[in-house]
């Protein structure tokens, strides 16, 4: 299924909209029950998925005794996250996926859909020439 | 012939999203016209629409992005 780039309000270095690929998800507690629906960037620089910590207690993602993860980004530094999952459904393909996720709280995260399982389930082909993205279940 | 696959069309989130949203919670209506609501956590915006049927998103800083990784 192909899906167009989302228009974001920031510009490139040429004062370029920027537009990312972003995916609608409907976001399940631990007994597939649908919450909430939001918005998700397709990050193939990201190993694993990262979520704001602030949707666990919607979701009923309980971090209380979760594993503790430092990840890096290009600033100094680690930031501290624990690591959960995330149960969802892509609302246009109405899959249901449980995938591993780094709660992290942050100002300049909400969801990054990042490579680990995501990327072994999808085949995911970005094509930013045409400002479209594909996903197609992989063939394993 | 050429068959014209269909494309999803993407959220038009410059018409409804502005520099006020920047580093905020919002709900948005599901056809994100209109902005239901805005805080500044994820409860106050829940809270405020509490109906099933919106958008929320943590509107980023308007700055390019870089990855992640452990």
């Amino acid at each position: 299924m192909k899906f167009d780039y989302t228009a974001t309000l920031v510009k490139d270095t040429r004062g370029k909209t920027i537009k990312r690929p972003m995916l609608e998800l409907e976001l399940l507690n631990e007994k597939g029950e649908s919450v909430l629906t939001a918005l998700a960037l397709i990050d193939s620089g990201a190993d694993t998925t990262m979520v704001n910590k602030q949707y666990a207690i919607p979701l009923g993602v309980d971090l209380t005794n979760a594993t503790e993860v430092d990840v890096i980004g290009i600033a100094n530094g680690k930031v501290s996250t624990r690591t959960a999952t995330l149960r969802f459904k892509i609302k246009q393909t109405e899959d249901e996926l449980v995938i591993p996720a780094n709660y992290v709280y942050s100002n300049n995260v909400d969801i990054l859909l990042g490579e680990e399982i995501f990327f072994d389930k999808y085949k995911i082909k970005f094509e930013k020439d045409h400002e479209t993205f594909e996903i197609t279940k992989a063939k394993k | 012939m050429e068959i014209k696959e269909k494309i999803i069309k993407s959220p038009d989130l410059i018409r409804v999203l502005g520099k006020e949203h920047e580093n905020k919670w919002v709900a948005l209506s599901v056809n994100y016209k209109k902005v239901l609501a805005i805080g500044d956590n994820l409860p106050s915006i829940l809270k405020a629409v509490p109906q099933r049927e919106k958008v929320v998103m943590k509107v980023l800083p308007n700055l390019s992005y870089a990855p992640l990784t452990f």
